[in-house]
Order: C-alpha cells, then sequence, then structure tokens
C-alpha cells in the first residue's frame, strides 16, 4: 500500500509539470509542489483561442430598468453578422420574465457597450437567442462571428477544448479543459468538460482548437473539482435558425415558457411511463424503482449494530431540471423508497415509527405554486393494502403545470413495510393522473409473500 | 341583658370583619365614639345612620340618615341625609365603603351548609389513580419511543419532568384558590388537570386510529381542535373551582374564547391553503389488524384527485391576481 502510493507520488511529481493537472490527481493534493508552468504548445493554443474569439466575446449584462445597477452578469458570443448572440437562458431570465423591472446589455473586450433584445429562448437546453441593437458599430461595420464545428466532426474525448466569457466580471478570460464526451444518464444531452467555470462565464463559448463552437458553458459541479457541463453546440444552432427573425416579444416569457414545459414533460413523462419499474429485489413487496436510464438512484441503510428499526433506501432523481428562474427549477423526477424491518422492534414501537416516518413528509408550497391540496386512500394493489397520499399543487404563473407528490405506505404486516415517494415537478394534470396510476400499479406483493 | 340584634361589619369578601351586639334600640352608626357602632371609615359621617326597632303593626326595623354627604345604600335604594325607610331583614347595606348587615333576633336561621368540599377519602384517591394512569401512560410513550433493552434511566426525566410540571401547574391554581376564596386547594386543580390531560391523551389516540381504521381522515384532522376544546374546558374547571358562585358564566367565556380560536386558525389555514384543518394527510400507520375497511382499487383514488384540477386552476388565478395587485 504504502509502495504503490510512493510509485503514483513519484509519477505524479515527474509527470506533473509535462502534462498538466489530470494526471496530477492520483497523487494526495499536499505532497504536490506547485508547478512552474512551462510555456508550451497547448498555451499558445489557448493564447490563439482567445485572439480569435476576442472580438466575438460579449459580457451579457442584466440591469435594473431604471438605473445602471447590474443585477446579473453572464457572456455570449456572435453568430451572425446581424448581431445575433447566444447565450444561457438563466443569465437572460429576469428580464425574460421581468421585463418591467430589468433590462439586458452588452458590453465588448474592448469596452464598446450597446442594448440587447431577446429574440428567442430554449429553456429545455438553456439557451437564449439576443440581438445586439442601437450600437454604432453594429452599423458601422459588418460584425465579425463564431462559426460553429460541424455536426459531422464529432471530438475525440481527451481533446483540448477552451472555455471562454468573464468569470466574477473580473475580465475576459479563457480557460483551458478537455472534452469527456457527454453526461451520462443526462435528460439533455450535455459535454462533460474537465475544466473550471465560474459564475460570469454562463453563455460564453468553448471553441475547439480551430476556434470553432463547440458548445456553451452552462454549470459546474460545486461537490466536484473541474467537472463542468456545456450545451452541445448543435441547439445553439438550431436556436438560431428558429429565432434569428422571430419578431420582439411584448411582456413577459411565460406563456412561452409554459409551452416548452408542457413539451418537456409530455415526452418526460411518455418516456418515464414507457420503461418497465425495476426490481428492488425485496422478498415480500414488488416496489416500483425507476430505470436508471436518466436517473441516478442512490442507497443507504442501517447501522449494521443498530437495536432498533433496520432499513434500506434508495433515492432516484434526476440530475438536472429545467431552470426557469433564480427561485424555481421544474420538469424533474425523483422517486424513492424506505423498505422497514421491524423484527428487532415488536409491533407496536415498529408503528410508532412507521407512522413517524410517514408523517415527515413535507409538501412544499413554495412561492411559485399554490399550497398542497391532498386526497387520500386505502388502495388495494392486487391484495395488498397501501395507505396512499397524492397532493397536487398548481403553478401560478406557468399554467397548466401541477406539483405531484404520492406517498405510499404498504399496510399488511406487523413489522415490515415499505413507504414510497413519487415527485414530479411541472407536468400537467392528465400525466399527474397517470403517474400517480403508474406509480401505484408499481406496488404488490411478490409472488409468495 | 338580652342580645336583642348582632350587627355585623362586612368586609370587601363579603365576610363578617366585626360584630356588635344590641341590647337596646335605638342604635347609632357612625365615626364618632359616642356611636355604639363605630366605624373607621373616611367615607361616614360623625352620626351616620339610626337604627330603631318599630313595634307597631309587623315589627320592622327602621333606618334614619343622619348628617351625611355619602348617605345610605342596599340593592335598589339610596337614602341621603335625614331619609328614613324600613330595612328589609338580611339585607346588606352601605354606609359611606362599609357593608354592614341586621341579624335580629328570632330570624329563621339558614340550615347548615355542608363544607363545599370535603377532602373526601376517596376523592383523594381517584386523584391519585388518575395521577398513577398518567404516570403510566406517559412510560408507555417512552416505551414506544425507546429502543428495545434501555434501561430504567431513560423513563426518569419524562415521568419527574411530567409529575413537576402537572404539580407545579396546579400549585399555581391553588395559589389562585388561597387569593380568590382564602383557602389553598390543591387536590381539586390537581384532579381537574390529571382527568383533562388523561382525556387529552385518550381522545388523540382513539381518534388516530379510528382514522386509520375506519379511513376517515377527517378524525384525524380534527384532532388540534378537540386538543382546544379540552384545554379550554380545563382553563374553565380551574376558574371555576376559583369562583363558584359563576359557573355558568365562565363557562360561556371559555366556551366562546375556544370557538373563537377555531375559527380562527380554521379562517386562517383557508386563507392560505383553502383547506379547513391544518394536517394534510392522516399520518397514524397502527398494526394492520385494526383496519376495518377495504382498500380501494387505484382508479377510485384516480377519481377522487379530478375535482382537484378546477380548485387549483382557480386557487393559482387568485394567487395571481393577488400578486399583480401587490405590484409583483
Amino acid at each position: 500500500m504504502m509502495i504503490a502510493r510512493g510509485i503514483a507520488l513519484m509519477l505524479a511529481l515527474i509527470l506533473y509539470p509535462l502534462q498538466c493537472a489530470p494526471v496530477a490527481r492520483a497523487a494526495p493534493p499536499a505532497a504536490v509542489p506547485v508547478p512552474v508552468e512551462p510555456k508550451s504548445q497547448l498555451s499558445a493554443s489557448a493564447q490563439r483561442a482567445y485572439e480569435t474569439a476576442r472580438d466575438k466575446l460579449l459580457q451579457v449584462r442584466t440591469l435594473l430598468r431604471d438605473q445602471d445597477s447590474q443585477a446579473s452578469v453572464g457572456s455570449g458570443f456572435i453568430v451572425s453578422s446581424e448581431g445575433h448572440v447566444i447565450t444561457n437562458y438563466h443569465v437572460v431570465s429576469q428580464v425574460a420574465l421581468q421585463p418591467q423591472r430589468y433590462r439586458l446589455t452588452y458590453t465588448r473586450a474592448d469596452g464598446a457597450t450597446g442594448v440587447l433584445q431577446l429574440l428567442a429562448i430554449d429553456a429545455l437546453h438553456d439557451l437564449a437567442l439576443v440581438r445586439m441593437v442601437s450600437a454604432p458599430d453594429t452599423a458601422a461595420r459588418a460584425l465579425a462571428v463564431l462559426a460553429f464545428r460541424p455536426q459531422a466532426r464529432a471530438l475525440d474525448t481527451g481533446e483540448r477544448i477552451y472555455s471562454l466569457g468573464n468569470p466574477l466580471d473580473i475580465g475576459f478570460a479563457v480557460l483551458e479543459g478537455n472534452y469527456n464526451g457527454l453526461v451520462s444518464r443526462s435528460y439533455y444531452p450535455q459535454i462533460f468538460f474537465a475544466g473550471a467555470l465560474n459564475p460570469g462565464m454562463s453563455g460564453g463559448p468553448v471553441l475547439d482548437g480551430e476556434g470553432r463552437v463547440v458548445g456553451i458553458n452552462v454549470a459546474t459541479r460545486l461537490d466536484g473539482q473541474q467537472v463542468s457541463f456545456l450545451v452541445p453546440s448543435q441547439f445553439a444552432e438550431e436556436l438560431l435558425a428558429r429565432g434569428r427573425n422571430a419578431p420582439p416579444v411584448a411582456g413577459d416569457w411565460y406563456p412561452e415558457l409554459t409551452r416548452q414545459l408542457l413539451a418537456h414533460q409530455a415526452l418526460l413523462v411518455q418516456r418515464f411511463i414507457s420503461q418497465p419499474w425495476r426490481s428492488a429485489g425485496q422478498a415480500r413487496y414488488r416496489i416500483p424503482v425507476p430505470q436508471e436510464e436518466f436517473m441516478r438512484c442512490w442507497g443507504s441503510s442501517s447501522r449494521a449494530e443498530t437495536k432498533g428499526l433496520e432499513y434500506q433506501r434508495s433515492d432516484c432523481r434526476m440530475d438536472s431540471a429545467v431552470f426557469v428562474s433564480g427561485r424555481l427549477q421544474t420538469g424533474r423526477l425523483t422517486a424513492r423508497h424506505e423498505v422497514y424491518d421491524g423484527t428487532k422492534l415488536g409491533s407496536l414501537r415498529f408503528a410508532r415509527v412507521y407512522s413517524a416516518s410517514f408523517r415527515n413528509e413535507f409538501f412544499g408550497g413554495g412561492a411559485s405554486t399554490t399550497a398542497p391540496h391532498c386526497k387520500e386512500s386505502l388502495v388495494d394493489r392486487e391484495g395488498l393494502p397501501l395507505r396512499a397520499v397524492v397532493c397536487l399543487s398548481a403553478y401560478r404563473k406557468l399554467k397548466g403545470l401541477y406539483n405531484l407528490s404520492v406517498l405510499v405506505a404498504t399496510v399488511d404486516a406487523d413489522i415490515q413495510g415499505v413507504q414510497g415517494r413519487l415527485d414530479a415537478h411541472g407536468i400537467d394534470f392528465d400525466n399527474a393522473l397517470r403517474l400517480t396510476d403508474h406509480y401505484l400499479q408499481g406496488y404488490a406483493w411478490n409472488g409468495s409473500h | 341583658m338580652e342580645r336583642l340584634a348582632l350587627i355585623e361589619v362586612l368586609d370587601h369578601d363579603g365576610r363578617v370583619q366585626h360584630s356588635v351586639p344590641v341590647v337596646r334600640w335605638p342604635v347609632t352608626v357612625g365615626r364618632a365614639l359616642d356611636c355604639d357602632v363605630v366605624l373607621h371609615d373616611p367615607h361616614v359621617a360623625a352620626h351616620h345612620a339610626t337604627l330603631d326597632l318599630v313595634a307597631e303593626g309587623v315589627p320592622a326595623l327602621w333606618l334614619t340618615v343622619g348628617a351625611s354627604v355619602n348617605g345610605v345604600r342596599w340593592p335598589e335604594r339610596q337614602l341621603a341625609a335625614g331619609a328614613s325607610a324600613p330595612l328589609p331583614p338580611g339585607t346588606i347595606w352601605q354606609a359611606g365603603s362599609s357593608a354592614l348587615r341586621v341579624r335580629l333576633a328570632g330570624e329563621a336561621l339558614a340550615a347548615e351548609t355542608p363544607l363545599a368540599h370535603p377532602a373526601r377519602h376517596h376523592h383523594t384517591l381517584l386523584t391519585a389513580a388518575a395521577g398513577c394512569a398518567l404516570l403510566a401512560w406517559i412510560a408507555a410513550q417512552q416505551w414506544l419511543e425507546n429502543e428495545p433493552g434501555s434501561t430504567w434511566d431513560k423513563y426518569l426525566p419524562v415521568l419527574i419532568g411530567t409529575a413537576a410540571g402537572l404539580a407545579a401547574w396546579s400549585v399555581l391554581w391553588g395559589l389562585g384558590s388561597k387569593l380568590f376564596q382564602r383557602r389553598f386547594r390543591l387536590i381539586p386543580h390537581l384532579r381537574a388537570v390529571l382527568g383533562f390531560v388523561l382525556a387529552g391523551l385518550l381522545l388523540d389516540a382513539l381518534l388516530a386510529l379510528g382514522s386509520f381504521a375506519l379511513s376517515w381522515p377527517w378524525l384525524s384532522h380534527i384532532r388540534g381542535w378537540v386538543e382546544v376544546a379540552l384545554l379550554a374546558a380545563l382553563l374553565a374547571t380551574h376558574v371555576v373551582l376559583l369562583a363558584p358562585g359563576r359557573a355558568r358564566a365562565i363557562a360561556m367565556i371559555f366556551g366562546a374564547l375556544c370557538a373563537l380560536s377555531i375559527g380562527i386558525n380554521a379562517a386562517l389555514t383557508w386563507h392560505s391553503s383553502e383547506r379547513v384543518f391544518g394536517e394534510l394527510y392522516a399520518a397514524t400507520l397502527p398494526p394492520p389488524n385494526l383496519r376495518l375497511v377495504d382498500a380501494r382499487p387505484p382508479a377510485a383514488l384516480l377519481e377522487d384527485l379530478r375535482p382537484l384540477r378546477e380548485v387549483l386552476d382557480r386557487r393559482a388565478k387568485e394567487d395571481e391576481d393577488r400578486e399583480a395587485v401587490d405590484g409583483f
């Protein structure tokens, strides 16, 4: 063990100055001296990427309507000579949802500024198309644009790519990283970018070695290091094609957002329901566990030495949700269950903890939705009695969308049981009923119980 | 000499402060030392009133007011200086701020009143039994919460805490009795609190179990209201013990307070969520053999859900309109 670690450390020390960060991850961080970065060809590429993109980059600023204070900042890049700019939807969401309070402006690397107009959004992929208006330099000369990398030419894993933007409003910057294919189990395709993204870079382009756009900065994992996400450029191309001649929208974008979210949930629920439930591997009960196609499940269990309740827990959720506003993300499904064994407790004590667990549930009545309304019943599933509670709340501004929670507890045995919960955020009413039915149908006794 | 009458001077609680025997008529009442009944009251004149027994016809006691500013009054009667009137037997009359009563010899006496709450043996036993029952209930609850194999020391804090809490509560009300009734009475207050707490625990458990057994969630939902009602009844019982003569009024006041607090609570819940009860769903899951009704097919639950759409849509619109008015 010690020897292996020693070798890893040595390798790291040798390789680090030559090949940079990723290899160094094998070594304990404290043991690695901070290397002096030699001026290599790779940095020259970064320099080239920055030089290519410099005059096509924008900082996208959301300002208060009546004063010049900035409410948020992001990045963007010019994709047409008429001044079309791609950025993230979440960079412009305040303007989209509250146009009476916010406005959009840009600042370029040379310090030129101007006004931006929102033309189209793709909330599902977190993209927005805006256009530079009333800028003197726009009229004077044709704008240089960034080109998209052709879809036919796929990137190779490990290929070096360059992320650009204006991190933390400090100044335009280029950051190197690696392409690592698509994020597994993501509902919408996202590129796994091994590099650092910082707030303010959202909406900035990510270029290949030839200076063509391969993706758009969108998110980073705060619990990881250098784990960041890009929107593949094809969705930006589609948005540009769809929205470049779109007339400006009067008022807020809630109707368009609602339309996109309704389409999203229709496909999502269809896909979800068409998947068969997985088995939970439980002897007595059949429990609905979702497939891990676009969800990720984590398990946990009681301590081995417990004198009380024994349980096993499974928690499945979609990692991504659709960003609507700083306070609201939706369009997401989660499903979890707990298998309880109260053999060590006896029936009365088990009834107490089983009830307490069933009670200990939260049904959010956030600012975006109405208070929840619930219906409950004893439900029979092929002889297995369940206590089922279904709670629904409606979105105030996203008309026709609801949050659904289905809470289920088996009530067939003295000292064992299963409690499960399905949550669907941002679905229409018919799909709420379909999902409820689908989830309840997932429960039954398992063969000979 | 023969005692013809007794003049009683009463305190603010209506108890006799001191009494003066009457051996001849008339009798003078006032602040002056030559009066037969001397009152130490600045609102009383030197020679405030004179009492005389007029023997003509039906014998009657006549009261004549002397040179007084404040005069004499009794219910429905006010006498100014120089006025004179027959004083009905047993009347409490007011001279200045002093209350007086005349008892005549030969007046019929009321029957002896038994002690209001004699410390009867079986009542004390009953209170002790209720106390034991409550502690047993608390211990059983603690047993349910403890992991198997827990030792007795886990029970001590909650048992001692409960006993101390109940004792402190009863002592405070006992001190209330001392204040209003001049008697420290612990046991009746202790009995009241034990009775109501036991009733509360029992009702709460029965409603929760009944809700599961019959699949009637509302039985579980109303538990909060039942608690409020029992609390109001307990407080009313304590207050009646302090002022037994006003039982009816006290019952009405606490009944109204209880209805008001339940009403306000329901109205607030309705305002925020368009529900009457705060509890979203019945969560008690006792051993399944307590279930008395059949489970329904999932489709029945789905049918129950359908009407929610209209409720939620209306609510969402109302919320949004309100937001628009507030200038979101």
